[in-house]
């Protein structure tokens, strides 16, 4: 099972809140492990901060790379004024990133270049849908809910 | 198709020839030596150990040509392997449980899409194809669980 690195607690991440929170996104996450070609992922709140992180053993992904990463798709999501977007796609020479909006967070993919995007968008559909309808955790993320980014490792 | 993509779905194992003298290995081969099973494909091995392929296949003709691998098999090309026609049944008969009897004639319509046929379907495209059908499904909760149900088929492949 590849490393997930799920939210620790915090002042505003605890209790049920914190509990409820990291079960959806390790589960999310798991289903990573199953998609070919697949080497990172993360999970953010609306502004980009991450919340959870998947990665493969040779594919390393740093608190501090997945900020970054992340920062930028919350920019890249809100850059078109007066247009929203539920999925991001950008191909690098070596890479493609898949990002597509979860209710009140967002969740990243990096694939091998060769990874049919079809099956990387149908595998984040599915594996998506628990943590989408669930309305407490949403609430939960809704912006202007303070959110912090100390993590561990799960 | 080019030396390095044949070679990357070719399956190598270590030669059972015998070896003689000294034998210098790189840290970039000896990670591909590691990763040789017998079963993975050079194109697994490349994305296990975060190598391009062009690489990889560098390094395993090196390792080839020295006797230290030799070829296991050569896995057939993507582009080769086809989908068994018992395989339409189960979408069409899946994406009926969600959205009635026209969905044979969507799936066949998805495939002339697609630029295919049944008898010559690509396994590669298979993915393309249940996400276009599903497409065709209104309701989202329906939507997911055929998208859910396909998933598990093509992996089963």
């Amino acid at each position: 099972m590849a490393p997930t690195i799920i939210q620790e607690p915090t002042a505003y991440w605890s209790g049920t809140r914190l509990t409820n929170l990291n079960r959806r996104t390790f589960t999310l996450l798991q289903e990573m492990d199953r998609l070919t070609g697949a080497q990172r992922a993360l999970i953010c709140d609306p502004r980009g901060t991450p919340l959870a992180i998947w990665h493969l053993e040779a594919f390393p992904l740093s608190r501090e790379e997945a900020g970054r990463v992340g920062a930028c798709l919350a920019n890249l999501f809100a850059a078109f004024q007066g247009h929203t977007f539920r999925e991001i796609e950008i191909a690098f020479e070596d890479r493609l990133v898949y990002a597509r909006t979860l209710g009140n967070a967002f969740l990243a993919v990096v694939c091998a270049r060769d990874t049919a995007l079809s099956l990387v968008r149908m595998t984040c559909n599915v594996a998506a849908a628990p943590f989408e309808t669930d309305k407490e955790l949403q609430s939960n993320l809704s912006p202007g809910q303070k959110t912090d980014i100390g993590m561990r490792l799960g | 198709m080019s030396a390095a993509s044949r070679l990357s779905q070719t399956i190598f194992k270590l030669s059972t020839s015998e070896l003689s003298g000294e034998i210098n290995l790189k840290p970039e081969a000896w990670r591909v030596l590691s990763q040789v099973d017998g079963v993975r494909t050079l194109a697994e091995i490349a994305q296990r150990t975060g190598m391009d392929a062009a690489t990889a296949s560098a390094i395993a003709d090196t390792l080839l040509q020295a006797h230290i691998l030799e070829i296991a098999s050569e896995r057939a090309t993507p582009a080769q392997l086809t989908v068994n026609s018992a395989f339409f049944d189960g979408i069409a008969l899946e994406l009926a449980r969600a959205m009635g009897p026209m969905a044979r004639l969507i799936v066949e319509d998805a495939i002339a899409a697609l630029g295919e046929t049944q008898e010559k379907f690509p396994r590669e495209r298979l993915a393309d194809l249940v996400e276009r059908v599903s497409e065709e499904i209104r309701d989202p909760k329906k939507r997911i669980h055929f998208q859910q149900v396909m998933l598990e088929a093509i992996r089963k492949i």
